[in-house]
């Protein structure tokens, strides 16, 4: 702002100041419209109620704070307030088995989820043309009569054009209701998208240990840590409790700090803390396990038979996997063959060890192949199932019985579903029920999943806020936010107590939303039909009582006389859990017949000439996947290691941008085969010069006030490929080039990456 | 009283001066015929010996007497509506200080310790609509706390 308008204003301020026509004086809020208490507080006193964090996949347990407050609501379709009980700060539940007691940013920031601007109030309805985002209130009964008048048809078992529910991979009941709900329709299938959702990982467990579930890597009595490519303080898997471990691996034992040794291509936050950092090339990170692995086998620290099931999958485990010396390894990882030796020799002098593998490794054509090589040199080490090794959270045999179908395997992804659409195979799709996924934004544009969802006659929405999927909707039914619902998770690791998560909401709906299993509870009785069995269950609260209440007889950390007792006490803690679970160690998936993977090159889209970089977006620490782009606290929040905020940048080594012509902050362009995005870009020395890097999560054309418009979305230059092995979305696998398209502006919070002292660069 | 804590200059200047706006209620509750009909502070401000602030109760709490007491006079016909809308009642704070005070009161420590509630608010059982009758200046919270021998601390009262 120029100081003269800055003056213009405080004169434009102070005049309205003194004249004051507009305000009444007295206490604040006393102009609307007040509506009836909802609960019974002390006021003043704040007290604490559990529940459950849904910022990202860990299932971390919360602890909310919740004292009597004004809020802004809607009821009836007419804004007013009220005074209730309201969560006014998100911590970490000190009890629960995965997060004990902390949280991260992500899951602080909760809160802006409940109290968005942007939150639909009520029930809309299409009115404009699809897409176009013109939308008009309408009650809750006229909402259902319009879902019902389009589901009732298709309904009768011979009917061939089906129902898709398509939502994020879940666990708990919800994924129970919804496959109950759906068995009601002639044809009906369920859909799961979720960018990150380490399908590769679950299936190489599944082969190597026999379980179809993400590890828990035990840090806290490690003594030494690889970890290829995972971000496992920032983002992969449950951020919160490996950073516990992390933490008292490091420096909470007397007289021992364990060794972690990261390897990737950009320094992650992860990467930052490490002791060393190894940037391998892309897609070799298995190719460089495997060479550990040879040296150890070939030195005799460790026999192949400790290898197991996990070393059989690898030709030529038994024959001392003569193909991966450290010469040739080194060749192709671009790594020194006296690192992979002296690796080998570190890991081998200070057992437990433990590798770990995940993000961008997973998400190259070879991926799986990277996994398995992992597993094995997890096994060789021997540090599978045992303290400072990988384990796996139990899973408990009462609830199995309504754990979550596999994700990924045999289900029908978004990307068969949108060529299913789009070349007219099988049965039309009828009516689509979209909830927590977003894959308009977080594909590749080769996938068309756009254009496949514009074909689809009817699209009902459960989501909070318009994003760029719900923006195609014909119908939106609002659900609650996690803090005004009842709640469940089963967390699949980050523990090794067998773990329910279950919480009743902490406070009432700010508006006229509904929970996403209430109404699907609602509309499964009102579609009458012998089909359509009504479901046993009048609420999700009733279900969710069915399902957990007989957990009251076993061991775990609620004992009750009665199941009242056990199902108050089992609301107030925010879950079950139980360590006598943990015995049940091994695997029971039978990994069936599958031949030793070979060696596997990443193939990589585009050719090298034309377009020389290596594209690697990255999960965000803010956005995760961009699902929290629209939180105003992840924005303002500064990224770890270049302190950018507020939008997108390219991260670039600083050599390469050297060469290139480009400086900080200069506005550059991504291109690849199938799109272009542009950013100002960072130089940075923590990055292979080979290598572009972009974080996801901006780029949002449509998801409220904080995100739309913002910055760029890196997916959306990325090639359709997929793993080989799983047929998930390989992100890490297409080529770019990079041009500098002009000046830009880049907002840093402080300190100097790459020599820069400015807070704000423009160029 | 330039600063932001005031949402105009009017309400500064009437800071600096100790002034303190008499409401308009949306209903003339009348707090002499309830204390005179036997009913306790406490019964409808029943915050008041648990935490920071007494609390007003909702209309629901008022409308279980009232569907049937007086239901006629124009005043409860008033409240009655409200109930019907579904509408709390608006009432506006009599008792209350500036933000820029900084201050933090709590109702419980006092009652507890045996403060009638008449010391601030005077006596209510001759007040109609309840208004603004003692100077709570911070000179008046002083000479009770040092007749009283309670804390002089600044942060007892200020955050």
């Amino acid at each position: 702002m120029k100081r003269r308008t800055f003056l213009t204003l405080s004169a434009v301020s102070a005049a309205g100041a003194l004249f004051d026509v507009s305000r009444k004086h007295g206490p604040p809020g006393s102009e609307m419209i007040r509506f009836i208490p909802e609960t019974q507080l002390v006021p003043g006193i704040a007290v604490s109620r559990p529940s459950i964090c849904e910022q990202c996949p860990a299932g971390c347990g919360l602890d909310v704070r919740v004292m009597e407050g004004d809020a802004e609501v809607q009821r009836n379709g007419q804004p007013g307030l009220i005074k209730m009980g309201l969560a006014k700060k998100l911590e970490g539940n000190p009890a629960h088995p995965v997060n004990r007691g902390k949280l991260c940013a992500r899951g602080q920031a909760g809160l802006q989820v409940t109290y968005n601007p942007d939150r639909i109030r009520q029930p809309l309805k299409r009115v404009g043309p699809r897409g176009s985002g013109q939308f008009a209130g309408i009650g809750w009964e006229e909402a259902l009569g319009e879902l019902l008048s389009h589901l009732q048809p298709l309904t009768s078992p011979s009917d061939s054009s089906s129902v898709v529910f398509l939502t994020r991979p879940m666990r708990g009941q919800r994924p129970v209701l919804i496959e109950r709900f759906l068995s009601g329709f002639g044809a009906s299938s369920l859909v799961s998208f979720e960018l990150f959702d380490d399908s590769v990982l679950r299936e190489a467990n599944r082969l190597s240990f026999g379980r179809y579930q993400l590890p828990t890597i035990d840090f806290a009595h490690s003594n030494y840590a690889i970890s290829f490519g995972a971000d496992f303080l920032g983002t992969w898997n449950s951020p919160v409790a490996q950073s516990l471990g992390y933490g008292a691996m490091r420096q909470g034992r007397s007289g021992v700090r364990g060794k972690f040794v990261q390897v990737e291509p950009r320094m992650s936050q992860t990467g930052a803390n490490s002791d060393e950092w190894i940037p391998a090339r892309p897609g070799t990170e298995g190719e460089l396990a495997l060479g550990v692995a040879h040296v150890l086998l070939n030195e005799h620290l460790r026999t192949a038979e400790s290898g197991g099931n996990a070393g059989r999958l690898i030709e030529g485990w038994n024959d001392g996997l003569r193909d991966y010396r450290p010469e040739a390894v080194a060749w192709k990882t671009g790594v020194p063959p006296e690192t992979i030796t002296r690796l080998a020799h570190e890991m081998a002098a200070h057992a437990p060890a433990v590798a770990v593998v995940g993000g961008a490794p997973l998400a190259q054509t070879n991926g799986l192949f990277s996994a398995l090589a992992v597993n094995a040199l997890n096994a060789l080490l021997g540090s599978v199932g045992k303290p400072g090794g990988l384990q796996f959270t139990p899973q408990l045999p009462a609830t199995r019985a309504v754990a979550p179908s596999k994700p990924g395997r045999d289900a029908l992804s978004i990307q068969r579903l949108a060529q299913q659409i789009l070349t007219g195979q099988s049965g039309p799709v009828e009516a689509l029920l979209v909830y927590e996924a977003n894959p308009v934004f977080a594909t590749p544009p080769g996938w068309q999943v756009r254009d496949a969802l514009e074909r689809i006659p009817f699209i009902a929405s459960f989501g909070p806020f318009i994003d760029e999927t719900s923006a195609l909707a014909d119908l939106i039914l609002p659900d609650h936010s996690y803090l005004e619902s009842w709640i469940d998770d089963m967390p699949e690791s980050g523990t090794i107590e067998a773990t329910i998560s279950l919480a009743p909401p902490v406070m009432q709906p700010l508006h006229d939303t509904r929970a996403m299993p209430d109404v699907l509870l609602d509309v499964a009785h009102r579609l009458a039909g012998p089909a359509h069995r009504p479901p046993p269950w009048k609420t999700y609260e009733e279900m969710l009582r069915s399902a957990y209440g007989p957990l009251r007889h076993l061991p775990g950390s609620v004992t009750a006389a009665t199941d009242d007792e056990f199902w108050s006490k089992v609301k107030e803690q925010g879950g079950w859990w139980s360590a006598s679970g943990a015995s049940e160690g091994k695997g029971s998936e039978a990994a069936g017949s599958f031949h030793p993977v070979k060696d596997q090159e990443p193939e990589f889209d585009g050719a090298a000439k034309e377009f020389p970089f290596l594209f690697l977006p990255f999960a965000s620490q803010q956005f995760f996947d961009g699902r929290n782009a629209n939180l105003p606290w992840m924005q303002e929040m500064p990224d770890v290691l270049s302190t950018a905020m507020w939008g997108t940048w390219v991260e670039m080594n600083g050599q390469t941008a050297q060469r290139l012509g480009i400086k900080q902050g200069d506005l550059v362009e991504i291109a690849s085969r199938h799109g272009a995005v542009r950013a100002p870009a960072v130089l940075s020395p923590g990055i292979a010069p080979d290598v572009i890097a972009m974080p996801i999560g901006q780029g949002h054309e449509e998801y409220g006030r904080y995100a739309s418009g913002r910055g760029a979305n890196p997916l959306k230059v990325l090639a359709p490929r997929t793993e080989a092995g799983t047929g998930s979305l390989a992100w890490a696998a297409t080529r770019v080039r990079i041009t500098r398209s002009g000046p830009g502006e880049l907002i840093l919070f402080s300190g100097e990456p790459a020599g820069l002292s400015q807070e704000r660069v423009s160029r | 009283m330039f600063t932001i804590a005031h949402r105009s200059l009017t309400e500064g200047f009437r800071d600096f001066l100790d002034r303190y706006p008499t409401p308009v209620q949306p209903i003339a509750f009348n707090h002499k015929i309830h204390v005179a009909n036997g009913m306790k502070c406490t019964a409808c401000h029943s915050g008041v010996t648990q935490g920071p602030e007494a609390g007003i109760p909702s209309v629901a709490f008022c409308m279980a007497c009232h569907q049937v007491i007086a239901a006629k006079r124009p005043e409860i016909e008033k409240l009655a509506a409200y109930s019907a809308k579904g509408q709390d009642v608006p009432w506006r704070p009599v008792n209350w200080f500036y933000p820029s005070a900084h201050v933090r009161f709590w109702h419980a420590p006092h009652i507890n310790a045996g403060v009638d509630c008449s010391a601030c608010h005077g006596d209510m059982s001759q007040q109609t609509v309840a208004v603004r009758k003692k100077d709570l200046t911070m000179q008046t919270c002083l000479s009770c706390h040092r007749e009283k021998e309670a804390s002089v601390d600044c942060t007892t009262c200020h955050e």
